[in-house]
């Protein structure tokens, strides 16, 4: 599988780490800075959106950078919603001001790779080259009052 | 990004050096640092813009940092408890570019953690929870006729042991969470290359409430230095220091023979750094068999896959044994002559 940052995985090998598989069909929530519409731009990693943190974590700690290109996804609703819940209670600034929805996707083969769920149901996505993830929304939710 | 009313400060106060993430979400969201003087610090991200990402620094005592892994304080409480708090905003390739220093009064609320902001595992990053590990009392036994600079020199070579331990440690479980980094991989190793390097690499692996902090010493026969640490890496160096010492011989005569394969095959003008690193096959074939062997000897033996992960390659895991052989071996000449009890 050709990977769509594979210029980036080269620095930070290995990347996407072992144990990845396609996702079969597989659902998935990812938090989007408007609960009516999902963008191109609620789809984009870290590593690419934001070269400063990127930057920090890539001397010397390749992992950290490889995990940074990856999109962070939740495997149910309700996990996706106590990792906001707790960001919230962190800070304001964490989360608030930047997501109120959250799309909810369905991962196809062809659409990468992805980590093993942990126990706080939070994956990585290491997309394919060609991946659209804006495609594979089904459906959108309010984040802040449910 | 908010203005923030305070006085600007000297880049140069800020010189912090990375030590951990504590909680994340796409990023670092709660950074541990450290600077040379033993104070840890506690960046918490608060805002961003085009240019800069703004975090709140936070100088934390060992108790603060003890009460908040345990639950029992909140960011908010550690950062209202100083009269003053500093802010850094750091470029695109992690240069602090603007520092301020502001009265609490004076801090926006939106910079702030909130009231419930307690350390939180789920947000954590696995580093965090052995990060926050609380540190205990440890005894470091003294005896025999002591002169000032032998005090000086076991407390050295005790730290510098500890804290190497403290971070093969560290990568080994990395490792075993499959998230390797690499620590001292990334340094030349080659000509004059020194392994002081190496080792204030690791060094630096260890926040300063992990760092061994002298609580008495006692000067008698046997005497002390009580120090307050992490128990289990203490407890880990010792028994490390303990297989060296039993098996002195062999590893002196392994130690030798790398020394001359080193020599005949001219290691010192290999970039061990290089991603694309080329050995010949007799250096490749020589560290494959003498790699566990010697990290055995040296009571590493557990820890071969963490020591690999951290060097990147073979050759800097095996130039790395050879250092650590060195700096254990001076701390056991304090032994031998009667100095210390393991």
């Amino acid at each position: 599988m050709q990977f769509k940052y594979h210029s980036d995985h080269l620095k930070c090998l290995p990347c996407p780490p072992e144990g990845c598989f396609e996702p079969n069909d597989m659902v998935a929530f990812r938090f989007a800075h408007s609960s009516e519409e999902a963008t191109a731009e609620d789809f984009e990693p870290l590593a690419k959106a934001d070269q400063d943190r990127a930057a920090k974590a890539f001397e010397s700690r390749p992992h950290a950078y490889c995990k940074m290109l990856g999109i962070s996804l939740f495997a149910s609703e309700k996990d996706a919603r106590a990792k906001y819940r707790a960001l919230s209670s962190q800070s304001s600034r964490w989360v608030e001001n930047g997501f109120q929805g959250m799309a909810k996707i369905i991962l196809k083969d062809e659409d990468g790779v992805v980590t093993n769920v942990n126990s706080c149901g939070h994956f990585t996505l290491h997309e394919s080259k060609g991946c659209n993830l804006l495609s594979r929304v089904v459906m959108m939710l309010e984040l802040h009052n449910a | 990004m908010l203005s923030l009313k305070g006085n600007r400060v000297r880049l140069a106060t800020f010189d912090h050096k990375w030590v951990a993430d504590l909680m994340e979400f796409e990023g670092p969201l709660l950074t541990l640092m450290k600077e040379s003087t033993y104070q840890d610090y506690l960046y918490f991200w608060c805002d961003s813009s085009k240019l800069y990402n703004r975090w709140l620094v936070i100088d934390v005592t060992r108790k603060e940092l003890e009460r908040y892994g345990a639950g029992k304080m909140s960011l908010r409480a550690i950062a209202n408890s100083k009269d003053l708090l500093h802010f850094v905003d750091i470029d695109e390739v992690g240069k602090a570019r603007r520092t301020w220093e502001v009265v609490l009064d004076s801090v926006p609320q939106e910079y702030l953690p909130r009231e419930s902001s307690f350390f939180d595992a789920t947000l954590s990053n696995p580093d965090a929870i052995d990060i926050l590990g609380k540190p205990a009392a440890f005894s470091l036994k003294l005896d025999g006729k002591l002169f000032l600079d032998d005090v000086h020199g076991i407390a050295h070579a005790f730290d510098e042991l500890y804290q190497t331990v403290y971070a093969i440690e560290k990568s080994k479980k990395r490792v075993d969470r499959s998230s390797p980094e690499l620590t001292i991989g990334s340094l030349p190793w080659k000509g004059g290359f020194s392994a002081l390097h190496a080792f204030r690499r690791l060094g630096g692996e260890v926040p300063s409430y992990h760092e061994a902090r002298v609580m008495a010493v006692s000067y008698g026969s046997p005497g002390s230095i009580q120090m307050e640490l992490l128990k289990a890496v203490a407890t880990e160096t010792l028994a490390i220091l303990n297989a060296i010492d039993i098996n002195a011989t062999n590893s002196q005569a392994l130690s030798n023979e790398i020394g001359r394969f080193a020599r005949d095959n001219r290691w010192k003008d290999i970039d061990a750094s290089s991603p694309n690193l080329r050995i010949n096959n007799d250096s490749r074939k020589f560290i494959e068999v003498n790699l566990n062997k010697y990290a055995d000897l040296l009571g590493l033996g557990a820890y071969v896959d963490a020591i690999r992960a951290m060097s990147g390659n073979d050759l800097v895991a095996i130039k790395f044994l050879r250092s650590f052989h060195r700096k254990a071996k001076k701390f056991l000449r304090y032994r031998t002559r009667g100095q210390i009890k393991l």
